[in-house]
């Protein structure tokens, strides 16, 4: 792992942390979007577009609702095409590096939670001190209270990003070495768990009337057209 | 006399270059007031915390309208008022800040209007929250998402723009047209928001998205059924009810994450085993 895909991983990591909560949310921070561009940035957009795809269909009906905070799918996605792109060569069985790599990252997806959570804390004061502000009429306090708060954000994507990467890092070099000829073996079959999780977690959320019907009738049409065509 | 009919076409003719200037002036003012209060609501997020929730990005969207409109006293007051606990979706919240910019402005010229420009975005955040959570992440983001992500699978990186795309046009265009409505309409905005049937709109993305999962399940299953077997495509078939398996685990409440954990923890082993006995 090179400095400079470092300086890029952490660099996209603030960039899209920041689009995820604080600033335009035009879903540059989804995994789909920045894993590839972060994977282009190394050289290998369809190393990240492969964890992107994977990570966004885990939690494509996670709402982010209210106070809500779900787990941090952006820095799991830059940690995950980080690790898959920079690892070792031969490390990990080919064709498969993106899949492990996300699987290496998920048991940590919880800790951007705690960050994020930890940035919205030290928020809490901002408010106060803006009335403070108003009080004393300095109204470009004002401005500069708020983009604190995005800061707190930028260094929660930063922290949680870091998190995700050293416990990648250590289990990819831990772990990995011992599994080789299994993770290999069972490369095909791991993938598709996360795509057919994320659609069961869709259907779980309810909202659309005879979903069931829609779901299993549309699953055997195309089954059946494929295996015909 | 020619000369009294020519200085009163001068006086007229200075009077509409007057005119049309100020007109000019006032429209230039307000889309510089719109134009501003647009591009700071893209981080009405960004101080988000668990008191205040949006209150402070609230503010600091409407400051360069409360700068205008107020001085002295009244300013303080004015940006109090919006320090308020506030908390909506971030994209329907540009229709709230567009009705309050236009309350505030008629508030400033001393025409305080039928209601209270605080009761008015207290009335209006639930609604809001519920039809914007509702439309923008239940149906909109998981339709792109879905496209995208299927799109991804296959290799194409069409799957990024595609994502984009259909969920940003959208998205962009609610966000300023909710604000040019919201101030174009006052406290009568609420009609408008009836008006675009979002909730229908949340049902149909939503069945789409059922649909589209259902195409890429499918599509999995017939990729990991083992080719050159005649029970090959049976063995596929089992995607349908392992999604439903899946399904009521997590209507039980077991986490999606925990699961699909354990589904690799099974598949290696499962396959660590089929490697010991040589199968």
């Amino acid at each position: 792992m090179t400095v400079a895909a470092l300086l890029w991983a952490a660099l996209t990591s603030i960039f899209a942390g920041l689009d995820r909560t604080a600033l335009c949310q035009v879903m540059l921070a989804r995994p789909i979007v920045v894993a590839p561009l972060l994977g282009w940035l190394l050289g290998m957009p369809l190393v990240g577009l492969q964890a992107g795809a994977l990570i966004e269909l885990l939690w494509v009906g996670r709402l982010p609702v209210g106070a809500a905070v779900p787990p941090d799918d952006t820095q799991l996605a830059v940690a995950s095409t980080l690790l898959a792109v920079t690892s070792p060569l031969g490390l990990l069985p080919a064709g498969f590096e993106a899949v492990i790599c996300v699987f290496l990252v998920l048991p940590f997806g919880r800790a951007g939670e705690a960050f994020d959570r930890l940035a919205r804390r030290a928020n809490n004061r901002l408010p106060q001190l803006a009335g403070e502000a108003i009080e004393q009429e300095q109204y470009a306090r004002v401005k500069w209270l708020h983009l604190q708060g995005m800061a707190a954000f930028a260094l929660a994507s930063l922290a949680t990003c870091i998190a995700l990467v050293t416990g990648g890092w250590l289990l990819l070099h831990g772990l990995v070495p011992h599994l080789r000829t299994v993770l290999a073996a069972a490369g095909p079959w791991l993938w598709p768990v996360l795509p057919v999780l994320g659609s069961a977690v869709v259907l779980a959320g309810g909202g659309v009337r005879h979903a069931w019907l829609w779901f299993g009738g549309t699953f055997l049409l195309v089954y059946v057209l494929r295996l015909v065509f | 006399m020619p000369g009294c009919g020519s200085a009163v076409l001068s006086c007229w003719s200075t009077f509409c270059a007057w005119c049309s200037d100020m007109m000019s002036r006032v429209r230039y003012n307000r889309l510089r007031v719109l134009g501003a209060t647009l591009w700071r609501s893209l981080t009405l997020q960004g101080s988000w915390s668990f008191d205040g929730m949006q209150s402070l990005g609230f503010l600091f969207a409407m400051l360069p309208a409360l700068r205008r409109y107020y001085q002295g006293p009244e300013l303080a007051a004015a940006c109090r008022r919006h320090l308020r606990h506030f908390n909506t979706h971030p994209v329907l919240a540009t229709l709230i800040l567009g009705a309050s910019l236009r309350l505030e402005e008629h508030r400033s010229q001393g025409d305080e209007g039928l209601i209270d420009v605080v009761k008015f975005k207290e009335a209006l955040v639930g609604p809001c929250a519920a039809m914007g959570d509702g439309f923008f992440w239940g149906g909109l983001r998981p339709l792109a998402a879905a496209l995208g992500a299927g799109l991804g699978l296959t290799g194409s990186l069409w799957a990024i723009p595609v994502f984009l795309l259909v969920y940003n046009l959208p998205h962009l265009w609610l966000r300023v047209l909710g604000l040019l409505q919201g101030y174009r309409r006052g406290y009568r905005i609420v009609e408008s928001l009836q008006h675009w049937h979002l909730p229908d709109w949340t049902q149909r993305l939503k069945r789409l998205t059922v649909v589209l999962l259902a195409v890429l399940c499918a599509w999995v299953s017939a990729a990991v059924a083992p080719a050159g077997r005649p029970t090959g495509a049976i063995w596929g078939l089992l995607g349908l009810p392992l999604v439903f398996l899946l399904v009521w685990l997590v209507r039980r409440g077991i986490s999606p994450l925990l699961i699909g954990l354990a589904g690799c923890l099974l598949i290696l082993s499962g396959v660590q085993i089929c490697l010991m006995q040589g199968w």
